[in-house]
């Protein structure tokens, strides 16, 4: 039974909605293959995208290569993403591995850098990516520390398997969009993230849990 | 605490937002002007719905109420121009060889030239439908009214969504920037020479081009970008910019390119060496634009336009 018409039985049919007869064409909020097809024929469009995903893709370039080596990462980054906007797969309708594809191309540029700096942490207990961050004194921690341990597992890892453990981390996709972004196949990013834990696990090794809480919680 | 968490709180001192002025000026360099030049310092781009430059243009009404002509309004499969009207291409050419582009652009001017008109209202919306590089890939059809005030997108024959976001960049304007080009062909080379903003089809030679072809590069680009892009093309400028595309150096005429979807092109191509090829093709048998496509030794993209026209409203098609 059709609750309107009970409601409304004196009424001639369509009189209570004569303003939905005509469809208003709503704006909708589009997504980021929409943004990218609107970006060919209207390049500024393409600022949609920056706006949208600028910020999360600077904090884990930020969080690879440290402050200074970001910005131009992710400056090339999105001007490369602009200039190969007429060959983005239009399905895909999220753009973030795409993105984060391009940028870890661009920071494998810079792996010397980003190895050093895990080693700088590991070895004095001082993280240069952290400290224009924090204004605390007492950041250093005793080297061997947990931080030291996983940085130096980290700058031991190959480029592949660190750039699968910290895209599905810190860059937060899942296993199907690193794989896109890494152009290689879902199971080679869920075995390489395997491979890549098993080390840091052994790296932690028999490290005292309650000692890592306290460390991480300063 | 397993590794994951672990990881997961290393360096998460970062903080979620960071300056990102220089970023966005690089960006907004490359997308005004197509080159890594300084960008000026100010327009913001992460301010919600913050739009640089361009007044809007107080003129929307007026225009186009003259008679516009076209080269470029067919029906949804581009077919049905004016084959008959096509001058055969000139004779004594080894059959081996390539046409010269003098020749084959100046028969597609004078095909151009010939062709038929047809008016557009300010209200009306320009329609397009282009295809990803890759077949079979996702086709894409886009709607924008002539005034800009809205667009509207359908991808793969989905649902229409609608967006209303006016940029600086939009049919009216483009059909008037078309129809104030000069008809002559070097004056119109000389005009998109010095465009201030560098307009293509596709991007091209990132990060730059060599030395001495920027503005050849320059100038076929927005020739490709006008022709795909324009919503009804004066035959007058149609025709010019074919001779002027005939002008640039380096731009030579491959026959036979096939396009995904089966269609015969003729390839305009600007051809910078190393730094790759610059393809317009343009239909074998009526010269309707079909489509740009950019090839180096690494790297291919391409982008089809299946068909184009100017309709009433969004969910229109032109008829052919």
């Amino acid at each position: 039974m059709r609750q309107q018409s009970r409601l409304t039985p004196d009424r001639a049919p369509g009189s209570t909605h004569d303003a939905a007869v005509i469809p208003i064409l709503e704006p909708e909020p589009s997504d980021d293959a929409s943004v990218i097809a609107r970006s060919r024929h209207d390049p500024e469009h393409f600022a949609a995208l920056f706006t949208r995903h600028a910020p999360a893709i600077k904090r884990y370039v930020v969080r690879r290569l440290g402050l200074e080596a970001a910005e131009d990462v992710v400056a090339e980054t999105f001007v490369a993403a602009f200039q190969q906007r007429a060959s983005y797969d239009l399905t895909r309708a999220d753009a973030r591995p795409w993105l984060y594809g391009i940028a870890t191309n661009l920071i494998g540029r810079h792996r010397r850098h980003e190895i050093g700096q895990y080693k700088v942490l590991s070895r004095t207990g001082v993280d240069p990516v952290t400290e224009p961050f924090t204004d605390r004194i007492d950041q250093r921690v005793a080297a061997g520390g947990a931080r030291g341990r996983l940085a130096a597992a980290l700058a031991g890892l190959p480029t592949g398997h660190r750039d699968a453990l910290l895209l599905v981390t810190w860059g937060e996709l899942t296993y199907e969009q690193a794989a896109l972004s890494l152009g290689v196949a879902v199971g080679t990013v869920r075995s390489r993230v395997n491979r890549a834990r098993k080390k840091l696990r052994r790296a932690l090794g028999d490290i005292d849990p309650t000692a890592v809480t306290e460390e991480f919680r300063s | 605490m397993n590794e994951m968490s672990l990881l997961n709180r290393l360096r998460d001192e970062v903080p979620p937002q960071t300056e990102l002025r220089a970023e966005e000026n690089r960006l907004l360099a490359e997308i005004r002007t197509g080159s890594d030049a300084p960008a000026p310092a100010r327009a913001r781009l992460s301010r919600p719905r913050a739009r640089w430059g361009i007044a809007l243009a107080g003129a929307l009404g007026t225009a186009l109420v003259a008679g516009v002509v076209t080269t470029a309004v067919t029906g949804p499969d581009r077919t049905g121009a004016v084959p008959s009207q096509r001058i055969q291409a000139s004779a004594p050419l080894a059959r081996s060889q390539q046409p010269s582009a003098a020749a084959v652009l100046e028969n597609i001017a004078l095909v151009a030239e010939k062709s038929k008109m047809q008016e557009v209202r300010p209200d009306q919306w320009t329609y397009q439908k282009v295809s990803q590089p890759d077949t079979p890939g996702p086709t894409f059809e886009m709607w924008m009214r002539m005034d800009g005030t809205q667009d509207a997108l359908r991808e793969n024959g989905g649902k229409i969504k609608m967006g209303h976001e006016k940029g600086p960049t939009y049919p009216l304007k483009t059909q008037q920037e078309l129809d104030a080009f000069p008809d002559d062909p070097d004056a119109l080379l000389a005009h998109l020479r010095g465009l201030k903003q560098s307009r293509a089809a596709l991007s091209f030679c990132p990060p730059g081009c060599p030395a001495g072809t920027e503005e050849d590069v320059k100038a076929y680009g927005a020739i490709q970008w006008y022709l795909e892009a324009g919503p009804v093309i004066p035959p007058a400028k149609a025709a010019a910019m074919y001779r002027a595309m005939a002008k640039i150096p380096n731009v030579a005429i491959e026959e036979n390119v096939a396009t995904p979807q089966g269609r015969k092109g003729i390839g305009v191509v600007l051809d910078l060496g190393e730094a790759g090829k610059m393809y317009t093709i343009l239909d074998a048998e009526d010269y309707d634009y079909l489509g740009a496509m950019t090839v180096t030794d690494s790297h291919k993209s391409a982008l089809w336009v299946l068909a184009s026209g100017v309709v009433d409203k969004p969910g229109d098609i032109p008829s052919s």
